[in-house]
């Protein structure tokens, strides 16, 4: 394999990775809109009719259950930027 | 006024308010969800490796995408893990709290029972003991009242009751006097077996808890067949004619627009028939609730000689009256029809669903005392009662029947509840509570809503019917 063909074929795999990257950030645009739509069914609040220490502990997990979500929306969120952006770069290279 | 709903029955043994099964519902759903964003997020992450990267000397953007994704996978599952904790606990709670509660419940109704057949038994021997020094003052005071009563202006009588009925409203809309009324009037079959001396045993095989032969019920019949011979709660036969019959409003979509469609004025029967291009009429009756508060019958067979005959399990007049009008409206055995009736009329609808005599595709009660009406497991039923409200009490406990039971204590911790005797019984309190049972998401109401409302589905005109009712004097 001469040099040209070596850059045709870093070209051709850099190509395929733009074409992978901007499936990528489809879907992962796809998989945040879902998630934020489920993200909307965490319950506002404790109020279930209990009391007490019940009603103390089911309050602190929903809480943490919120934090856990507020992250992993953080991820899918950056995720996608960064993907992106991956994309663009990559386009202006592969033309 | 509280808007927390119980809901409990309907095939399930979960107990447990509306808010709490609805928040058990979405957690689960949301981990549902979860897994499912986990799912594509392995699917992404597969199709793009480190290897591949680097062949290319990728930015170093798409780097840090492939580790937030990884960052994203790990969130997602424990995420996903902890809504799954946290519904299952709510469920294990709702199902907990459901096994505890029928068993305290089978308690209560069985110490009732012991308890009342206790009383019965020794009831004559303590009156026996006691008759002597007790007979002079009790015969003297307790006749003078009976006879003043008894001798006072129709009026005036009404006005008595009036006035203990205010002085006691507070006591009357008590959850744990409503609770305890329906175990005491579940328990006067023991009662009277205590009396008669039917040996325990055998009161237990033939009672509620046995065979149920003697029940509410037969203690019933025996009020009325006593009452019957000093001319109080006797039967008489009715008439029935149609007032009215215009086009009416499309089928009810929800609860609350079946509460709204009970009658609430002189004309104590609605029907609506459903018609469709090709397919059979269908029919929802409407019955509404007890008009004359008398004990002795005149011309409303809403009224509490038809009250205690249909808990009697008898032909009560407004049953009669019901039967008529659904004859005059064309239903017969082969027509489907659904049943919704307020206080008096829950006990006739549960009482015509239960007779076997018509194709009932289901029923809906506010109110109803038809706790020991035995209504078959396969009709859809729902049932909303108020904790505070006694007239559903008054039917006892549940005996056999199993509907979704919505339960709501519409005054809880309020001092002032209006100028009603029965202000947790008002029809509009339990079309409030129906349109909160319409606003939960709770998987047992969304399914009995959707039932009942599939009975009307596709109808092409409605025709709604009034009937009026009267007693014939003998």
């Amino acid at each position: 394999m001469d040099g040209t063909d070596a850059a045709f074929g870093v070209d051709a795999a850099a190509a395929e990775l733009h074409r992978l990257l901007l499936t990528q950030a489809r879907e992962l645009d796809a998989v945040l809109a879902r998630f934020t739509e489920a993200r909307a069914l965490l319950p506002r609040h404790s109020d279930t009719g209990w009391r007490g220490f019940a009603h103390f502990v089911y309050g602190l997990k929903l809480d943490e259950l919120g934090s856990e979500l507020a992250r992993l929306h953080e991820q899918l969120s950056s995720a996608l930027r960064q993907t992106r952006r991956a994309a663009d770069t990559l386009g202006s290279r592969v033309g | 006024m509280s808007d927390d709903l119980v809901i409990s029955g309907g095939g399930s043994t979960e107990v447990a308010t509306a808010e709490l099964l609805s928040q058990q519902q979405h957690l689960h759903t949301l981990a549902v969800e979860l897994d499912a964003c986990l799912g594509r997020l392995h699917t992404i992450d597969s199709r793009i490796t480190e290897a591949r990267l680097r062949t290319v000397d990728a930015p170093l953007s798409s780097m840090r995408a492939e580790q937030e994704i990884d960052g994203a996978k790990a969130s997602a599952r424990s995420a996903r893990d902890r809504a799954e904790f946290l519904s299952s606990g709510l469920a294990a709670a709702a199902m907990a709290y459901g096994d505890a509660e029928a068993l305290a419940g089978r308690i209560a109704r069985e110490m009732s029972s012991i308890l009342a057949y206790q009383l019965g038994f020794w009831l004559p021997l303590v009156g026996t003991l006691a008759l002597p020094p007790l007979l002079a003052g009790g015969l003297a005071l307790g006749g003078a009242a009976a006879l003043g009563y008894a001798l006072a202006p129709e009026a005036e009588r009404r006005e008595t009751i009036r006035r203990w009925l205010k002085g006691n409203k507070r006591v009357l809309r008590d959850p744990r006097f409503v609770e305890f009324v329906r175990l005491a009037v579940s328990s006067t079959d023991d009662f009277g077996e205590g009396v008669i001396r039917l040996p325990e045993p055998i009161g237990q095989l033939l009672g509620d808890e046995g065979l149920g032969i003697l029940g509410v019920g037969s203690s019933a019949a025996v009020l009325v067949g006593v009452a019957g011979s000093a001319g109080v709660l006797r039967e008489t036969p009715v008439t029935v004619a149609a007032a009215s019959v215009k086009k009416g409003p499309p089928p009810p979509q929800n609860f609350e627009e079946r509460a709204k469609r009970i009658p609430t004025g002189e004309d104590q029967i609605r029907i609506d028939r459903y018609s469709e291009p090709g397919r059979p009429d269908r029919f929802e009756v409407y019955l509404g609730g007890t008009i004359d508060g008398s004990v002795v019958a005149g011309s409303e067979p809403w009224d509490m000689t038809s009250n205690l005959n249909a808990v009697a399990g008898g032909a009560a007049g407004s049953l009669a009256a019901t039967e008529q009008a659904m004859a005059l409206a064309g239903i017969d055995s082969s027509t489907p029809v659904t049943f919704s009736g307020y206080s008096q009329g829950g006990l006739l609808a549960a009482t015509l669903a239960a007779s076997g005599d018509y194709d009932t595709k289901g029923l809906f009660t506010l109110g109803g005392p038809a706790g020991q009406v035995e209504v078959p497991h396969d009709i859809p039923y729902v049932a909303i009662e108020h904790a505070d409200d006694l007239v559903p009490a008054t039917g006892g406990t549940w005996k056999s029947s199993d509907p979704l039971l919505v339960t709501r204590t519409v005054y809880a911790g309020q001092a002032d509840a209006g100028d009603a005797f029965f202000p947790a019984h008002e029809l509009s309190n339990y079309r409030e509570t129906a349109r909160l049972a319409d606003a939960s998401d709770e998987q047992r109401l969304v399914a009995a809503r959707s039932t009942l409302q599939q009975f009307s589905r596709g109808t092409d005109s409605v025709q709604s019917s009034y009937f009026h009712a009267v007693r014939v004097p003998q």
